[in-house]
């Protein structure tokens, strides 16, 4: 099967460089046959389809305990569950470039499906650049990262080393293919935005077509950030969930553009403004996904979740300067074409407000690329490598975030083109006095802070909007149809009638129950470190923590030391929950890890790590976070990953009454 | 023969016999114009924007958000705006 997946990527790698040279070809001739269009477009699915025999021919491998193959041997072994031998196939850089191929031509691949429907001159150029990201990856998985080596050792092993034991966690099933997916899903608007310049096709149609795979895209990636951060929070044992690595800004920074280009697709789809700006916006979004790319592979930067460093750094330079020297070229090419229609009305429009939430997004994007480059650029010009830590990027970032969440509560409450000041008085009235109230309220109970207090009020700023704005649809509704304006029923047609709108705003609530969270859990955290022997214990908060005993254990994979802590209540001793942190030792990879023990709870999280037992095992050394409202930050991501999904499914067709008669009676009949 | 090679041989007979497929289909026999510039799909598309801000108006204005001095004047502009493009779309062949 080693040498079925090696054959399958192979030809993975020509069919792509077909895809690419055939649909550039193509798509610069005057006309085209359609059979070759066709075969393009075959070709282009046959791609994914070769990715995914040569990801299940290197699962094999692992599934097998094939250790002639010398990244199956590098980064698994035999005690290993057989879960962990399959997320082992993404555990090193090798296997994770074949993923990443995989679902970047799987894109390219469903793309191409649903392309019967798309403008037939868009085609050709479509397919090419659909393969030129599977292109460049197959070509770096196939000549330089290639999982399919063969081990260079004297004998057959007969084990392995072993994954990493932090990579040893279920969320490591479904955390990298969740954000990988949306990174690749990523290189779909590029391939659109390029087509177009290229074809000459710069009618609404690549932004119309674009749009919903812009969406799942963006909800994988959503999902697959929050995924890693409570990956983070549950493996890592620091009482966080991000630390500003520069993995994690990494995968930040296409989220931060690609969502700033959803929102200034709606203003170029309804006013024919922010072309060009589209146009960068999704460039620097897909070449940030390969910049991601190159970061977490190229050793220039240090993170807890950056693979060993390599020299393919090049390869990714090379072809991040193609992407932006080919769009620019295409850009000049086009000029003409993409000059806007109309310029901004007035100040109080939508369109403005999402120019402004660009910007704010853009700014974000930017100060978080330069702590990224920080280190690199202080070396280059001091010679010292210095770095920026959490401090900076809070102290730039918290201001920018709040503005942006202000503008979420501004946006949809104001209209387009142009809206009076008397409206726009009258829309933010009640959510300006309610988030003036909040603030008073939350002063009053003794938060003084700036930040927090700004945060709470803009949050409930923001949902007063969504509420507003909801009633006031339903009045128009009432208005229209002559149904009461506030029922259940009422309210779900509304929603089915503007099913975009409202999916929009329930990814603005999530936000919001997100900042609500980050906010208390930033702002009001308690942590604490203290050493107990059996039978003491510590307060902390409204809570205590007493030592009961400690359990040993050895297992297959890894031996433990478990402290057995009674969470007691501080105000009567009465038992809550027995805490369990945990210490292991995995004997092969030489590594000690700390499991911790966390109880979830509405009001707050209280989350203990066991630091180490003395040698006499008769005290254990601890550390606590209370982290308030932390288990809202991943309620407010679900209700954001829903939103998306609300917004990307399409619409169920409407079938004339006539027509559903007829169908009806066909299946009676 | 290693099962490798009858599986490699198999999957590349597959798509071979799937890529020459099409180059034989009558249905596939037609040609596609590149170069041509289609001013009446951009007539349609200024169309399609047009009618969605006459729709985005009517609705915020029913949603209180545009008062009905401002209301009366953006519908006036619109409706010509649509009716000119419409008579381009028209003198184009188009519907």
């Amino acid at each position: 099967m080693i040498e079925f997946g090696h054959f399958s990527l192979a030809l993975a790698w020509i069919l792509a460089l077909v895809g690419t040279v055939g649909g550039m070809a193509l798509g610069l001739s005057r006309q085209a046959r359609l059979s070759h269009v066709e075969v393009l477009r075959r070709v282009t699915v046959a791609v994914a389809a070769c990715l995914g025999c040569s990801l299940v021919g290197l699962g094999y491998a692992f599934v097998t305990n094939d250790y002639s193959v010398q990244y199956v041997w590098q980064y698994s072994n035999r005690d290993m569950p057989w879960i962990y031998k399959v997320t082992a196939i993404w555990g090193g850089m090798d296997g994770s470039m074949l993923l990443w191929c995989f679902l970047v031509a799987g894109f390219g691949a469903l793309v191409a499906r649903a392309s019967l429907s798309y403008p037939r001159p868009l085609l050709p150029f479509l397919f090419g650049f659909l393969n030129t990201s599977p292109l460049f990856f197959t070509t770096i998985t196939l000549f330089f990262t290639n999982p399919f080596r063969y081990l260079k050792a004297p004998m057959a092993m007969p084990d392995g080393n072993g994954l990493n034991p932090l990579l040893q966690n279920e969320y490591m099933a479904i955390h990298p293919p969740t954000l990988y997916l949306g990174f690749t899903g990523l290189a779909i608007p590029y391939a659109f935005c390029m087509a177009a310049l290229a074809s000459g096709q710069l009618s609404n149609d690549w932004v119309r077509l674009t749009r919903r795979w812009t969406l799942i895209a963006w909800t994988f990636l959503t999902a697959g950030i929050v995924l890693g951060g409570h990956w983070a929070y549950l493996e890592l044992g620091w009482g966080g969930f991000w630390a500003w690595d520069p993995v994690e800004n990494a995968s930040f920074l296409p989220w931060l553009t690609a969502t700033a280009f959803l929102h200034s697709f709606m203003v170029q789809e309804r006013k024919g403004m922010l072309k060009l700006w589209n146009i960068f916006l999704v460039t620097l979004t897909y070449a940030l996904t390969v910049f991601g790319t190159f970061l977490t592979r190229s050793g220039i930067v240090q993170s807890v979740h950056a693979f060993a460093s390599t020299d393919i750094g090049w390869t990714f330079l090379a072809y991040l300067a193609v992407i932006f020297i080919s769009a620019l070229g295409l850009v000049a090419l086009r000029r003409r074409e993409l000059a806007p229609e109309r310029a901004i009305a007035s100040v109080f429009s939508r369109e403005a407000v999402f120019l402004l939430n660009n910007l704010v997004l853009l700014s974000i994007c930017f100060a978080v690329l330069w702590g990224v480059m920080f280190p690199v650029f202080s070396e280059a010009f001091t010679g010292q490598k210095q770095t920026v830590g959490i401090p900076f990027f809070n102290a730039v970032n918290v201001p920018l975030f709040l503005a942006l969440v202000f503008l979420m509560g501004i946006g949809p409450g104001i209209a387009w083109r142009r809206a009076g000041l008397r409206q726009v008085a009258r829309s933010f009235a009640v959510p300006f006095v309610g988030a003036l109230l909040v603030a008073i309220a939350v002063t009053w109970s003794g938060i003084t802070e700036f930040y927090p207090v700004l945060a709470y009020a803009i949050s409930f700023f923001v949902v007063l909007s969504i509420l507003a704005e909801a009633q006031r649809g339903l009045a128009a509704q009432a208005g229209a149809t002559g149904s009461p304006a506030a029922s259940p029923r009422a309210a779900v047609a509304l929603f089915r009638r503007h099913r975009v709108k409202y999916g929009a705003h329930i990814i603005h609530f999530g936000v919001v129950v997100m900042t609500v969270a980050i906010t208390a859990s930033m702002a009001h955290k308690i942590e604490r470190e203290f050493t107990i022997a059996p039978g003491e214990t510590f307060m902390v908060g409204r809570f205590g923590l007493r030592l009961q005993e400690f359990h040993e254990e050895t297992l297959k994979n890894y031996e433990s030391v478990q402290a057995h802590v009674a969470l007691v209540s501080a105000k009567d001793g009465s038992l809550i929950e027995v805490l369990a942190p945990e210490l292991r030792f995995y004997p092969k990879n030489k590594e000690t890890t700390t499991e911790v023990a966390l109880r979830m709870g509405q009001r707050e999280d209280v989350y203990l790590v066991l630091a180490g037992v003395d040698e006499t095992g008769s005290k254990a050394s601890f550390k606590i976070f209370i982290n308030p409202l932390q288990v809202w930050l991943w309620y407010g991501a679900i209700i954001m990953v829903l939103g998306g999904i609300i917004v990307a499914v399409p619409a169920p067709r409407r079938v004339p009454a006539a027509q559903l008669g007829a169908s009806r009676v066909a299946e009676t009949a | 023969m290693s099962m490798w090679i009858v599986a490699a041989a198999a999957l590349s007979g597959v798509l071979a016999y799937l890529f020459v497929k099409p180059l034989f289909e009558p249905a596939l026999g037609g040609v596609v114009v590149l170069s041509e510039q289609d001013s009446l799909r951009s007539l349609l598309d200024t169309k399609e924007r047009l009618l969605r801000s006459l729709k985005d108006l009517e609705l915020d204005h029913s949603t209180g958000k545009v008062s009905d001095e401002d209301y009366q004047g953006a519908r006036r502009d619109l409706s010509l705006e649509v009716g000119r493009v419409l008579s381009e779309i028209q003198s184009h062949g188009g519907r």
